[in-house]
């Protein structure tokens, strides 16, 4: 990592091992922080020994518009991997198709999080420019934003934007880390609501500033300047928005609120308040007396949960997403929102780091895009050879063999070019498959039968698949019985949205209507007649029976109902008992009911005809382009420093391979071996002791295990071998203590112990577990 | 030869009798210690509770002082002053405004300026004694008849922001240097001494209302006339109602005038509800009175929510219409709480009853749909990691072994126990014990809360049905500290719902101390979102 | 005065013994407003008793309070309303003065004055007077019989009362007096002498005139903005004006401390000998002024050194805007220092003598290393120039405040002034207050040659003798001076009185009972905060106040003291649900904790409730609902509280039985 500077290649192997020191330079390669890092690698371009144009146009790889552009310049981190060997074009399409793939993800996503404020603007905005005749009251709004401070920041730009027009109402944002006083609160406010220069800081010194059109001049915390700015620009209002109302200091909000509305009627002010809690938390928080001078409205922000719902089906579930994400890493993204990080941006950078890694790490990648010509072109014996490893390949393989299709095996096992054409059909298979899949869910959201959300049906769909002429038990979705149980009504309605959802498909989901686009790849996955149109025809004829029956039913009077509905157990019972009240049952049924149940058993046919998909892993060679390992993302999300550190301690060796530190495991857990690194070594004994640890004992156990009595192993240490006398044995006893105060020190630094004011002499054991 | 003595004429006391009801002895005393020619004197003390009078009054007087012919034209020694202004001239300074000392300094030299309107005023002013300096060359080199006198009025003083001990000493000092100054300070409570001037400085007092003065205060702004009902019918009806509303609410909780106004402006509409709807006629007050005593018995009217419009749709409209011209032309005498607004929009609909229940039944739902709210907003593990704390907070340390021991099986009875214990404990309050969650939040250190969270966290999360995927559930903070827990703990303190005690390091120091700064009811809330009663957890 | 067993005293002094009830005292109060205020002339009864009732009602209160006070309290106004209408036809028959119509009925209440005092008074004169107080009580109680029929039996309606001007003991019957008055009483002879006396002083030629002027004397005397005489201050003024005159004729330099605490007239030492000093050798010297409350730094008062003396000698301007503390401190001592020293010699600059006037020495004394007084010190000790540094402080110990170095600096010279030593003393300084000299008579500005300037000043004396004879002045006056010896806390009550004189009303009441008359006196405790509070907050504080004693917390949050509230509330619930008297007011409604807090929360701003140390206060300003979470600690005692407010008996109780 030392070489990191003089490396033409921004990145070297080492980047990609468990453990490394932490540069700044190094760390480009995570979150895209482009801007920070934006010269660095176009300086270094020159040196390296790519293909590159000079021309340097650093983009940040946040926005999207630019993404692709983004991927021709050779400011690419992105190394030739199959050991080196791919060519570089494919390096280079591997980050275009990153770029491209993630970039339209992220403006979907960006558009999506813009609008779901919309409506709570709209709201919020109304009620601040509402004119107001009291004045002895603030006009305030809370706008419940939800525990995600995050998403704060976007709300409040946009709110900025809304209200900032002009001088005739100015908006000042507050932070709860800019204002920690009432001075510095009033000097930001002040500042960005006279939009003065910016010049004198927020410190502390007392400048004074002048304004409006007499020479007076104000300190720079004094209303009275902003009254005078106020009166000479004719402002309307002030608004001030506590950002994180939460943050600021109690005692402070509401000293501010009744200063505010000391100067109420000269400076019109409105405050918003960004709720993180509730506002009763709020409430309870304020002083009552400066509750009463609040006039406040509620607005709720959109959940996250529901945000997610509306970002998941473009992003993840979409149709024409590049990188289909495994069941098993999206089941661990989704708890991890539902249980630990309520917010969605954490959320997307999980996304986005998925696909970094596919992209990055997986050679096959490229073959998931549809322009075949260019995979052709670019197509390496490696790349047939890493095919040839891949699981869902040997899957075939031996699927083929088992079908006795042997010539077929064998091609795939040694005809190159035959490989190359199957694996030019990846994209198309790849775009049949997504289809059936995302018909299949939306059909099944139609049905409105399951109860769990959009999510799980599609991660359901992807881990095991559906099949709906499975039996009813296996059933995940109980969606026969429940579709066969329903009453005439809901049937028909469900019917309907069936139409409906085949015809014009998903907008959401970029899935188009079933009828518009050729009927080659719906007939191929969707097994039986062909086609789609007349499978939404038939539905509507079904429902239109059914209408009919219906109308019947109402005109003799008689309720329609299936031999399903209704008392079907006791039908059920029957049946095992004997066929003649089987036969009774069946003939309390009028022929209407007959009628009726005769619909539904074709409606339940024709729908386990078409709601079917298979899993993701039984199609052919998916790993190019669905990305399911939950490894790197776990260890780089969510961080454990903990275990790390105990884990380094306890077995430095796995840390630090070297020959001295292993803990043999034949000696037992009573042994600890002299040649531990001290730290560890003290861990070790530390690991024994009560709460509250005699330092002198301590050093007593240390010494006995590395002292010159101690055992006979002279090899030298990892570290410590600055001391380590040359006689055979421990160290002297000089050396010693220092080595075990540097190994306490080093405890003490890590936080598992901690000085004790109980007992002198004694530190006290911090770690409870 | 020295101006004889005179009086303020009574024209000025009468109309500012008129104008302050029930203050004629404050208002005559304040004029005869302020008119130049009466009794000036150098330092003068108004003290008593909030809103008896104290600022407006004062401001009356001097404003009537300084334009009183008696004050500025015939004033009895020879020489008429050099301009043809006032004896008199004054200004006021709310120290609620001033943030430093400093700031209190610069706006009483810019306030005098003005009143002077001397034009060359000293550009900055940052000590007391520049203060001096410059009001005596302001007052003393101002071309003025000698008994000329300048009056310096500290609104709430004593709520001054940073002031040095040295400062209201130093203000009561002023009038002994600059001989023409006055300086009125307006506060609460005046401690014994606290000018530490040589003369005992006179202070008078405003007591705060009595019953009738707050009837007769009220009464003398009745409100407008409603449908069904005449105008001495409102005449009638309004003392009468204002004196119920004092028995049943001003007096008992909370005696200052904004909130009996208040409350009887809240009341009103429902109280005349049954009028309007023409079920009882204007004159049965007893009825009235009987049929509107649970309208009494709403404690929102002293304790009014913050949130006075709920942003669903119809309240918007409201709000719109709150905002047209239209309801501008309605009298709301200038304090438009919400309640009354309401009914003035819907005095005009012909029901205010229904539009306040309305509005009452929104404020309410918001009041109590806020609490959950925080349940759903936090995910699980922020949730789980909030109770253990709470626990940690309330619990002593040597019950944790009986608490969350797994080995232990008599568990659930001793926590039952314990519940009970606590119940005991509050009824023992006055003996001597003060049950601990009286006391508030104790102080834990991080470990220990982990170590509760540990020790609940499976059976917590297994027993509570939280939405999907409980089966990762089990796998919440298993990794102990790890980068998510420590984000839920990260946002429980910027969210100020975990306080830090002390100058911990971070968020993942172990030996850090902490607090809960939540309070019973939204922990409980949180507790049931996840299926778990924490009452049972508790043991005092 | 009501000859009465068991209850003469306390009606001796009726106002008052109704004192701690505020009802009582509002009706009271409305009545003596709409008696016709003008119309108080020498006949209406001064107010007495005003001064003895408290501690009458601490002697004899809790007999009073054992058997249901209001009621006996509530219908004494009724004879005072009587009394008063009576007392108005037979002025109004005596001197024709009318009064303006502007100024009937005027309703208000100075009770929460005579709460304080009330409270004040059982501190100090508690020991003094109660006990001769008493048995002179004991024996009226034997020997007093009626003047008319000679009967020593009191019995109401038909009770003895006492004059009070001479004293003479009739039956109510016997002398026609229906019911007993509500302030003071005088028999005819009284009346009529009173009377005749303001006659007599009304008609002196140019009445209004000598009338205003005197006012205007006194009143500036009053409010203190002429200086007073020293009154047997002479041996300190003496050693003042010595030194003065030393320094600045015989270019001494000299330094001493002038010690006395507040109000004993310091400044009018220093500055009526500056004055005499000025009036000769005005051009000798310069003078310097500082305070050390508005010059609160060496640096300041450096600075305003140099404008003072700047003006007053006119240095070149360069020298005033210095900046640098050190060189304005080098160039101060060269200027100062003298001409033999310094090479550069303006003749007349340094040879004159700088007298500096420090007042409130001892903060000066507080600055960092004492640079300024060091310096002082140093110049008037070692001759360089004649100056003199007079310190004005109240700390006696002022010497010790002084660095080693500062104190071997200054000569030790003191003059302390001590407050008058005696009543009459006292008495001598207060009359200033009310009268006017004949020496001084023109350099008050008040011209003698105008016609019946001497018969009005005798009149007017002679008035002030009879209003010091009187009882309620005497206590007044006795009052102050066993508490403060200070005179202008007497003169502070004079102020309002004096300036209510006019050719028509000539009645100086001091203290003034008149309803409209606010006392000027400032509170004397918290406890007048307790009045404008509801019963809400009082039964908190209480609750708060509780637990100080049954809990032994000194720091009490809101949900303990809520937790006292209610539970006091609910056993008072079962008590008087038991005792099927449920009218009790508003004092068995349980509040909700929102208004608790509401309540606390004024509390808190009222500063009843202090908050408490960082150790109870857990966690400042962000704790838990602001307030509410944090610790506070009561601001006032359990058994003040009856004091302060009139309670309801439910309230009462909690205070009494802990």
């Amino acid at each position: 990592m030392a070489s990191q500077e003089e490396t033409e290649t921004p990145f070297s192997r080492q980047d990609h091992q468990a453990a490394y020191i932490f540069r700044p330079q190094g760390q480009r390669q995570s979150q895209g922080q482009a801007q920070a890092s934006a010269e660095r690698p176009s300086k270094r371009r020159r040196t390296s020994n790519k293909a590159a144009p000079p021309v340097a146009k650093s983009v940040p790889e946040g926005d999207a518009g630019l993404a692709a552009s983004a991927s021709v310049t050779p400011s690419s981190l992105f190394v030739p991997l199959l050991n080196g060997l791919e060519s570089v074009a494919c390096v280079q399409l591997r980050e275009k198709l990153f770029h491209d793939a993630w970039g339209r993800n992220e403006t979907r996503v960006q558009n999506i999080l813009r609008d779901a404020n919309s409506a709570t603007l709209d709201q919020v905005a109304t009620f601040v420019q509402a004119e107001r005749e009291w004045r002895d009251k603030i006009a305030s709004a809370f706008i419940i934003t939800g525990a995600n401070i995050a998403s704060q920041d976007l709300l409040f730009g946009q709110l900025a934007e809304r209200l900032n027009t002009g001088t005739r109402s100015r908006f000042v944002r507050l932070r709860s880390s800019e204002a920690t006083n009432v001075k510095a609160a009033l000097k930001k406010i002040i500042q960005d609501a006279t939009a003065g220069d910016s010049s004198e800081g927020y410190d502390d010194e007392d400048v004074e500033v002048s304004l409006g059109f007499d020479d007076r001049k104000y300190l720079n915390y004094d209303l009275e300047s902003l009254h005078v700015y106020v009166k000479a620009h004719s402002c309307q209002r002030v608004c001030v928005a506590f950002q994180d109302s939460e943050g600021f200091d109690s005692a402070l909000l509401s000293d501010l609120v009744v200063l505010f509305s000391s100067w109420m009627p000269r400076i019109p002010f409105t405050l918003l308040f960004g709720v993180a809690t509730s506002v009763d938390l709020l409430q309870a928080r304020l002083l009552k007396s400066a509750c009463r001078l609040l006039y406040g409205a509620q607005f709720d922000v959109v959940r996250t949960d529901t945000i997610l719902e509306q970002v998941f089906k473009p992003a993840v579930a979409g149709a024409d997403v590049l990188l289909r994400l495994g069941p098993s890493l999206l089941q661990s993204l989704i708890d991890r929102q539902h249980d630990h990080v309520a917010g969605i941006h954490s959320f997307l950078s999980s996304l986005k780091y998925a696909h970094m890694c596919h992209f990055y790490a997986n050679p096959l990648s490229i073959f998931a895009a549809a322009d075949d010509a260019l995979g052709k072109q670019l197509m390496q014996p490696e790349h047939l050879g890493a095919v040839r490893t891949l699981p869902s390949f040997r899957q075939a393989v031996e699927d083929a063999v088992e079908a006795g299709r042997l010539g077929t095996a064998r091609s795939l096992l040694d005809d190159d070019d035959y490989l190359r054409e199957r694996i030019l059909e990846i994209p198309k298979r790849r775009e049949e498959w997504t289809l059936g899949v995302l018909r299949a869910v939306a059909l099944l959201q139609a049905l409105r039968v399951g109860q769990d959300g959009f999510p799980q049906t599609y991660l359901a769909a992807l881990s095991e698949g559906i099949d709906l002429s499975a039996d009813e038990n296996t059933d995940s979705h109980h969606v026969v019985p429940s579709v066969k149980r329903m009453s005439p009504d809901e049937f028909v309605a469900m019917l309907t949205r069936v139409s409906e959802t085949m015809r014009n498909g998903d907008p959401a989901l970029r899935l188009p209507g079933w009828d518009d686009l050729g009927s080659q790849a719906a007939g191929a996955d969707v097994g039986m007649d062909s086609n789609s149109t007349d499978i939404s025809d038939s539905f509507e004829a079904l429902a239109a029976r059914t209408r009919a029956l219906i109308l019947q039913a109402r005109r003799d009077g008689k309720p329609l109902k299936s031999a399903y509905s209704g008392q079907r157990r006791v039908v059920r019972t029957t049946v095992v008992a004997q066929k003649v009240q089987l036969s009774r049952d069946s003939a309390a049924l009028s022929d209407a009911d007959k009628a009726f149940t005769k619909v539904v058993d074709g409606a339940v046919a024709l729908l386990a005809g078409t709601v079917r998909c298979v899993a993701a892993e039984r199609v052919f060679l998916h790993e190019t382009w669905l990305y399911d390992a939950k490894m790197p993302y776990r260890d780089v999300f969510v961080p454990r420093p903990r275990v790390v550190f105990e884990r380094s301690l306890t077995r430095p060796h796995d840390y630090l391979a070297c020959a001295c530190c292993r803990v043999e495991d034949d000696e037992g857990a009573g042994a600890i071996p002299a040649t531990l690194p001290v730290t560890s070594l003290l861990y070790h004994l530390y690991l024994e002791t009560p709460g509250l640890i005699n330092v002198a004992d301590l050093w007593a156990a240390f010494y006995g295990v590395v002292g010159e009595g101690a055992g006979a192993e002279g090899e030298a240490e990892g570290e410590g071998e600055v001391g380590r006398t040359e006689r055979s044995g421990g160290y002297d006893e000089r050396t010693a203590l220092v080595l075990f105060y540097r190994g306490l020190a080093e405890l003490k630094a890590l936080g598992f112990v901690k000085h004790s004011r109980k007992k002198v002499d004694h530190v006290a054991k911090i770690k409870w577990l | 030869m020295h101006p004889v003595f005179q009086l303020p004429e009574e024209i000025l006391i009468s109309t500012l009798n008129q104008k302050f009801p029930c203050r004629e002895p404050q208002i005559r005393s304040l004029a005869t210690l302020l008119h130049p020619h009466a009794a000036p004197c150098r330092n003068l003390v108004l003290y008593g509770t909030e809103a008896t009078g104290k600022s407006s009054i004062v401001e009356a007087v001097l404003q009537g002082l300084h334009i009183s012919p008696s004050v500025s034209v015939n004033d009895h020694d020879g020489e008429v002053p050099a301009d043809h202004s006032s004896l008199l001239s004054y200004a006021i300074l709310n120290s609620v405004q001033c943030i430093t000392a400093r700031h209190l300094f610069e706006r009483t030299l810019s306030a005098v300026a003005d009143a002077l309107d001397y034009t060359s005023r000293a550009k900055k002013c940052e000590s007391m004694s520049q203060l001096t300096v410059e009001l005596s060359r302001m007052l003393k080199d101002h071309p003025r008849s000698d008994s000329f006198r300048f009056v310096l009025v500290f609104d709430s003083i004593d709520r001054q922001r940073d002031v040095p001990a040295t400062l209201l000493p130093a203000l009561a000092r002023l009038p002994e240097i600059i001989p023409r100054l006055t300086c009125v300070f307006i506060l609460t409570h005046p401690p014994a001494g606290f000018l530490r001037a040589s003369l005992v400085v006179p202070s008078i007092h405003f007591p705060n209302y009595t019953k009738s003065d707050f009837t007769k205060i009220l009464s003398s702004t009745p409100p407008a006339t409603l449908p069904n009902m005449t105008d001495d019918d409102i005449h009638f009806l309004w003392p009468r109602f204002c004196n119920a509303v004092h028995d049943a609410v001003t007096a008992s909780a909370s005696r200052t005038l904004p909130s009996f106004r208040r409350a009887c402006e809240a009341l009103w509409p429902r109280f005349t509800a049954p009028i309007v709807a023409g079920t009882h006629g204007p004159r049965e007050f007893s009825k009235l009175v009987i049929v509107a005593r649970h309208h009494f018995q709403d404690e929102a009217l002293l304790n009014p929510s913050i949130i006075s419009v709920v942003a669903t749709n119809n309240t918007n409209d409201d709000v719109d219409n709150n905002a047209t011209p239209g309801t501008n032309a309605a009298p709301t005498k200038g304090h438009g709480t919400p309640a009354k607004r309401t009914s003035v929009a819907a005095t005009r609909s012909q029901q205010p009853a229904q539009a306040q229940a309305q509005a009452q039944a929104q404020a309410q739902a918001q009041a109590q749909a806020g609490t959950p709210d925080i349940a759903n907003l936090l995910p699980t593990t922020a949730r789980l990691l909030l109770l253990a704390a709470y626990l940690a907070s309330h619990n002593a340390s040597r019950h944790d072994l009986t608490l969350f021991s797994t080995y232990q099986h008599g568990r659930r009875r001793r926590r039952g126990g314990g519940g009970v214990g606590y119940a005991a404990a509050t009824r023992r309050t006055k003996h001597r014990k003060i049950a601990r969650k009286l006391l508030g939040a104790h102080a834990f250190v991080l470990e220990r809360m982990m170590a509760i969270f540990a020790a609940v966290r499976t059976e917590w999360i297994a027993g509570g049905g939280s939405g999907s995927g409980s089966g990762m559930n089990m796998s919440i903070g298993a990794a102990g500290l790890d980068g998510d827990v420590g984000a839920a703990i990260a946002t429980l303190a910027s969210l100020r719902l975990l306080a830090r005690v002390g100058a911990a390091a971070d968020v993942m120091d172990r030996g850090g101390k902490w607090r809960v700064n939540v309070g019973w009811e939204v922990i409980r809330g949180v507790g049931r979102s996840i299926g778990v009663e924490i009452e049972d957890w508790l043991i005092d | 005065m009501v000859k009465n067993t068991g209850r003469a005293s306390a009606s001796r002094s009726r106002s008052v013994s109704v004192v701690n009830t505020p009802t009582a005292n509002r009706q009271k109060d409305k009545l003596a407003g709409t008696g016709a205020l003008p119309l108080k002339g020498i006949l209406t009864p001064s107010k007495r008793g005003d001064r003895q009732t408290p501690r009458k009602s601490v002697a004899f209160g809790d007999p009073e309070g054992r058997k249901g006070t209001p009621l006996v309290f509530k219908d004494i106004p009724k004879p005072g309303r009587k009394k008063q209408s009576l007392e108005e036809q037979l002025r109004d028959t005596a001197n024709a003065t009318k009064s303006q119509p502007s100024q009937e009925h005027k309703p208000a209440q100075p009770q929460e004055n005579r709460d304080d005092r009330g409270e004040e008074e059982r501190k100090e004169e508690q020991e003094e007077g109660e006990e001769e107080e008493e048995e002179e009580e004991e024996e009226e109680e034997v020997d007093e019989v009626c003047a008319i029929c000679s009967k020593p039996n009191s019995r109401p309606p038909n009770e003895i009362i006492f004059c009070d001007g001479c004293d003479m003991a009739v039956h109510q019957k016997c002398y026609g007096v229906p019911k007993i008055p509500e302030g003071d009483w005088f028999c005819k002879e009284c009346v009529q002498r009173k009377e005749a006396k303001a006659a007599e002083g009304a008609n002196v030629p140019n009445f209004e005139h000598h009338l205003r002027s005197l006012q205007r004397v006194l009143l500036d005397r009053c409010t203190g903005r002429r200086r007073i005489k020293l009154i047997d201050q002479h041996e300190a003024y003496g050693t003042v004006h010595q030194l003065l005159q030393q320094t600045v004729l015989h270019g001494e330099g000299n330094s001493m401390l002038v010690i006395g605490g507040r109000g004993c007239g310091k400044t009018t030492l220093v500055e009526s000998s500056m004055e005499e000093l000025s009036a000769d050798h005005r051009e000798e010297f310069h003078v310097v002024r500082l305070n050390g409350f508005i010059q609160t730094d060496d640096k300041l008062a450096l600075k305003e050194i140099w404008r003072q003396l700047g003006k007053e000698m006119d240095v070149e301007d360069e020298s005033t805007t210095r900046s640098n503390y050190a060189d304005t401190m080098a160039s101060l001592l060269a200027l100062l220092s003298h001409p033999s020293e310094i090479s550069l010699t303006e003749e007349g600059l340094t040879s004159r003598a700088v007298i500096f006037i420090i007042d409130e020495f001892d903060m000066f004394a507080s600055h960092s290393r004492q640079t300024l007084l060091y310096n002082l010190f140093d110049i008037a000790q070692s001759r360089k120039a004649p100056i003199a540094v007079l310190g004005c402080t109240t700390r006696l110990n002022v010497v010790e405040m002084l660095e080693k170095r500062v104190k071997s600096r200054f000569s030790h010279r003191y003059v302390y002034l001590a407050p008058p030593r005696s009543y009459p003393a006292y008495w001598q300084v207060c009359q200033q207050g009310l009268t006017v000299d004949e020496e001084d008579m023109e350099k008050e500005g008040i011209d003698v040659s105008v016609e019946g300037h001497d018969r009005f000043y005798e009149n007017w004396n002679r008035m002030i003798e009879d209003l010091y004879n009187e009882k309620s002045f005497q206590a007044l006056l006795k009052h102050h001076y066993y508490t403060s010896k200070s005179a202008s806390a007497f003169w502070a009550d004079c102020v309002l009185p004096l300036s209510r004189l006019s050719p028509n009303a000539l009645g100086l009441e001091i203290p003034s009972t008149s309803g409209w008359l606010v006392r000027l006196a400032p509170p004397h405790s918290k406890l007048h905060l307790l009045g404008s509070l509801s019963e809400l907050d009082v039964a908190l504080l209480i609750a708060a106040a509780r637990l100080d004693m049954v809990a032994h917390t000194d720091t009490i949050n809101l949900a303990m003291a809520y937790e006292e509230y209610a539970s006091l509330m609910g056993r008072q619930r079962v008590q008087s649900a038991s005792s099927g008297m449920m009218a009790l007011g508003g004092g068995v409604r349980v509040w909700g904790r929102g208004v608790a807090a509401v309540a606390w929360e004024r509390l808190i701003a009222l500063g009843l409730l202090l908050p408490a140390g960082i150790g109870g206060g857990r966690g400042g300003g962000m704790m838990r609902g602001g307030l509410e979470g944090r610790m506070w600690k009561v601001a006032v005692a359990l058994e003040e509280i009856p004091m302060g407010a009139k309670l309801s008996q439910v309230l009462t109780r909690w205070c009494k039985e802990v």
